[in-house]
């Protein structure tokens, strides 16, 4: 079988997986809090009273990821950033979330977490536009 | 513009959110199923967005495209050609409306298509006086052999180490030339050999606007070829000065194809000297705001801002 010479350098893609949902009134991905992903400094904390009262506790939100979706980022060297096939860590704050589900934002981190910097996928997407 | 999964468009989001600025997330994947539009085309700033009923003014917006999708059409179009007709009937007029509204784009959207074909980068690259790595593009086994013969040789896609067929994706990166590479599998479609440049470190510089933010990267020992496949928490960000000519030449290289955003991608030689690899009109940031500092996020949305 012949194949073109970079062909035979691609590795497989593991499937993406996908940290928390989109929530189309924010127009962000949120966790399961309701909090979205990337507001780690905690920007919208206050001008987004909405989202700050919303209710945590979503039960059709899946589950915390898991740190197994860690490996994948290694293993899929592409994924640079974003969180469309990695997916960051819960902060260590998290515990204290879900104990106190009714304080969100008393549960948001406190601090940057460096687990979000590493997920960042599609680095090599020239994101050319077909449009 | 974007799709509903993009983390960096999330970033943007929250910048615009978090300053009281109206914003609205197209996500093109929800055209027109969910989201219809109306224009007049010779009075492009009456172009309007369906969402539900909801009228979303984009005709005097200030517009960013990043990573669109593809339009999803009603299922119950059952009929695939019917489908595909209605797809690239969507497409057209999305489409048709950004290029109404082009001087309001962060990038136009010709700008963007222009942009990707990095063999045009190259030559664009070289006239604007950046040091370009000596390059061979061939399907030809004897050049390539040949070529890599010379001197340490790196392979390229022609487009992008990518390619997805379905559920299944396989990407990959630069790749430092072997004794035993089969430069016959060149024959079955071409690629890129370039020379090798021996780095000291790598350089991103991601332009916005007028705004150059340049980042040294440094990867450890013994790391590959392609930054990209390194561990970024491995690596060290530091933020340099480029002189006036390099920052310039940046700006020229982006307004040669009509952008207002990119992200270059040189290797610094042991001499100190930059040799450009390539320009992503829509390279990632997110990474380097969180390791670097560098406020690319917020600079975007000013520029976003002012093309209103």
């Amino acid at each position: 079988m012949r194949r073109p010479l970079i062909a035979t350098m691609l590795v497989q893609a593991l499937p993406k997986t996908k940290a928390g949902t989109y929530d189309a009134q924010l127009q962000l991905t949120v966790n399961r809090f309701g909090e979205p992903l990337l507001d780690v400094a905690g920007k919208l904390r206050m001008q987004t009273r909405t989202f700050v009262e919303r209710d945590p506790a979503d039960p059709a939100e899946p589950k915390p990821p898991k740190p197994q979706t860690f490996t994948r980022v290694v293993q899929e060297p592409a994924d640079i950033s974003g969180f469309s096939s990695g997916t960051p860590q819960p902060p260590r704050t998290i515990t204290k979330v879900i104990n106190e589900p009714a304080d969100v934002a008393r549960g948001l981190p406190l601090r940057r977490n460096p687990k979000l910097a590493t997920p960042w996928s599609d680095n090599l997407a020239t994101g050319a536009v077909d449009f | 513009m974007t799709n509903r999964n993009d983390i960096s468009a999330d970033l943007v989001v929250i910048e615009c959110l978090s300053r009281g600025i109206d914003l609205y997330r197209l996500n093109s994947e929800e055209f027109p199923i969910r989201v219809g539009l109306s224009v007049n085309p010779l009075k492009p700033s009456t172009a309007a967005l369906d969402d539900q009923g909801d009228a979303v003014q984009i005709g005097r917006a200030g517009i960013w495209i990043w990573r669109p999708e593809w339009p999803t059409i009603d299922e119950r179009v059952t009929d695939e050609l019917d489908a595909e007709f209605a797809r690239q009937e969507s497409v057209a007029a999305l489409g048709g409306i950004l290029r109404t509204l082009a001087d309001r784009c962060v990038s136009p959207p010709d700008a963007m298509q222009a942009a990707r074909w990095k063999l045009n980068q190259l030559v664009v690259a070289h006239h604007m006086g950046m040091n370009v790595p000596e390059t061979l593009v061939t399907s030809n086994q004897g050049e390539a052999k040949r070529f890599a013969d010379a001197g340490a040789t790196v392979i390229k896609a022609v487009a992008e180490t990518r390619v997805s067929l379905g559920a299944e994706e396989r990407v990959g990166f630069v790749t430092a030339a072997e004794k035993d590479t089969n430069w016959a599998d060149v024959l079955v479609t071409p690629v890129v050999l370039q020379r090798q440049i021996v780095k000291s470190c790598d350089l991103r510089v991601t332009v916005v606007g007028k705004r150059v933010f340049p980042v040294r990267i440094t990867v450890p020992g013994g790391a590959p070829v392609d930054f990209r496949a390194v561990d970024p928490q491995q690596c060290v960000y530091t933020t340099v000065d480029l002189d006036s000519g390099f920052s310039d030449a940046c700006l020229r290289f982006l307004d040669q194809f009509g952008l207002k955003f990119g992200a270059f991608d040189f290797a610094i030689d042991e001499m100190g000297r930059s040799w450009f690899l390539e320009c992503n009109p829509a390279g990632q940031w997110g990474w380097l705001e969180e390791l670097a500092g560098v406020p690319i996020t917020a600079t975007l949305v000013d520029l976003l801002i002012s093309l209103r």
